[in-house]
């Protein structure tokens, strides 16, 4: 299964490349380093996955078969957009080791050759049309922006960030998507929406590990991740660790001292500190294996195959990276 | 009925079509407004739904007409980031969102490629230089589109 994926994501690869092609050299030179620069491509893996659970058991899943490579070229075209957005709103220096697009030509064409990937993810909608995948996509488009919006209204606050705020922050902008894929690679493998719903529970679940475990990273050193740490805490953002750290140990000096908009490295260092002596990586930790364990129970709803498997291992392998 | 009741029915008509438009969209004029951005006036709400009313006339128009306005608030966002990246980048994302929502009911492959190939030229000469979203383009572009057959 595995090699039949790698097979996939290098034809994926070439046709993001494609899909980076523009009149102007300077767009598609700044759009083919951001495509080069790697990324999991988790959402198209688990599209693809789940496609293959509805199309290699057509007597399960009788309903029609779509091709698989254009929805995995969509997916990765609206989360590498979303990306290159995000670096504009955050005023990142970096993306995956590779300069952001807005350091080189400016916030508007940074934003614009964002724009230039939704259009070219647009082509694709006709092969879809009726599948209820299209409409699956637009709905989660739009709770990603709420997400991104509900994130912004609550910077540097902690009284309005409490844990639920949180989980509904992570779910719209991150786990909707990845269970988002995971239900329209079913719908387009011909699974019937009912089955295609559990994957979509499911991809739901490792998708909140998914931010979990990059909140957790972003307490590790970047000699351990490859990425500058504090990003968060220095942002205004209060992401679990933080929030279980504090309910362990409340403490006034602590709160208002991450509620500070201009923080100096010591500052950061402190609560960076704190978040280890008072268990919140551990305990963010325990959440992540409660999400691992709750996907694989979705699975166990729907018939034993290789696609299932996989499913399993993506979520074991998702709780343990690294980076 | 005389020739100037006529014409107030029909300007009844089209403030009825821009208050449905308006309601459909009152979230994100919400959130623009939240954003503390300059307030879109009369002119920016209306005159695209108002090309719409007069260009088509069948079942899709109100979808068509807030799938306009909403690419049109997405369009004129995305070229103001300089005023505010972080409420234009995202505000401009949220209606790109809309017109997605409002775009995909109408169900119509050559809209959609028509609308694709709007944005890949404005997005991409933006990218690569351009500063200032065409208004009188995109009106003609609204004009075309309203007349397609399948929107009539």
């Amino acid at each position: 299964m595995y090699a039949r994926l790698q097979g996939e994501l290098e034809r994926l690869q070439e046709m993001l490349l494609e899909c980076c092609q523009s009149e102007f050299l300077s767009v598609t030179e700044n759009l083919r380093r951001i495509i080069i620069s790697g990324g999991k491509r988790i959402r198209p893996s688990l599209a693809w996955i789940c496609w293959c659970m509805g199309a290699d058991a057509q007597d399960q899943y009788p309903g029609e078969t779509k091709e698989i490579l254009p929805l995995m070229c969509m997916l990765e075209l609206m989360h590498t957009a979303s990306l290159i957005h995000d670096d504009v709103v955050d005023n990142a220096d970096e993306r995956r080791g590779v300069i952001t697009i807005h350091k080189i030509s400016g916030r508007c064409s940074a934003v614009q050759s964002g724009d230039y990937l939704l259009a070219r993810a647009m082509e694709y909608l006709h092969i879809y049309k009726g599948t209820g995948i299209n409409e699956a996509l637009a709905d989660i488009s739009m709770e990603m922006c709420l997400g991104e919006f509900q994130q912004m209204s609550h910077l540097f606050d902690l009284k309005a960030c409490t844990v639920d705020v949180y989980y509904s922050q992570i779910k719209r902008k991150t786990a909707y998507l990845i269970g988002a894929s995971c239900y329209c690679g079913a719908l387009a493998g011909g699974m019937d929406p009912k089955n295609a719903e559990i994957l979509r529970e499911y991809g739901e679940q490792i998708g909140t590990a998914f931010q979990l475990k990059d909140d957790i990273l972003d307490y590790q050193s970047s000699q351990e991740t490859g990425k500058p740490a504090g990003q968060d805490i220095r942002r205004g953002i209060f992401t679990l660790p933080f929030l279980l750290a504090l309910k362990e140990a409340p403490c006034r000096q602590i709160e208002e001292l991450a509620a500070k908009r201009c923080k100096t490295e010591e500052e950061i260092g402190i609560l960076m500190k704190f978040v280890k002596d008072h268990h919140g990586i551990e305990e963010t930790e325990k959440c992540i294996r409660a999400c691992g364990r709750k996907a694989r129970t979705k699975l166990e709803q729907l018939p034993e195959c290789p696609a299932r498997d996989a499913l399993s291992e993506m979520a074991v392998t998702l709780e343990n990276r690294k980076i | 009925m005389t020739g100037g009741s006529l014409e107030h029915q029909k300007e009844m008509e089209i403030r009825d079509f821009e208050a449905r438009i308006d309601s459909m969209l009152s979230e994100g004029y919400a959130l623009w407004n939240g954003f503390g951005l300059e307030p879109l006036g009369d002119e920016e709400l209306h005159f695209v739904p108002d090309r719409v009313y007069f260009c088509c006339s069948g079942r899709h128009r109100e979808n068509l007409a807030a799938a306009c306005q909403s690419f049109y608030l997405f369009r004129r966002l995305h070229f103001m980031t300089e005023a505010g990246p972080e409420q234009t980048t995202l505000l401009g994302d949220y209606f790109f969102s809309s017109f997605s929502r409002y775009l995909i009911p109408i169900d119509s492959t050559r809209l959609t490629d028509r609308f694709s190939e709007y944005l890949k030229q404005d997005a991409q000469e933006g990218a690569g230089g351009r500063r200032a979203f065409s208004k009188e383009t995109y009106a003609r572009f609204i004009r075309e589109i309203s007349g397609m057959e399948e929107l009539c």
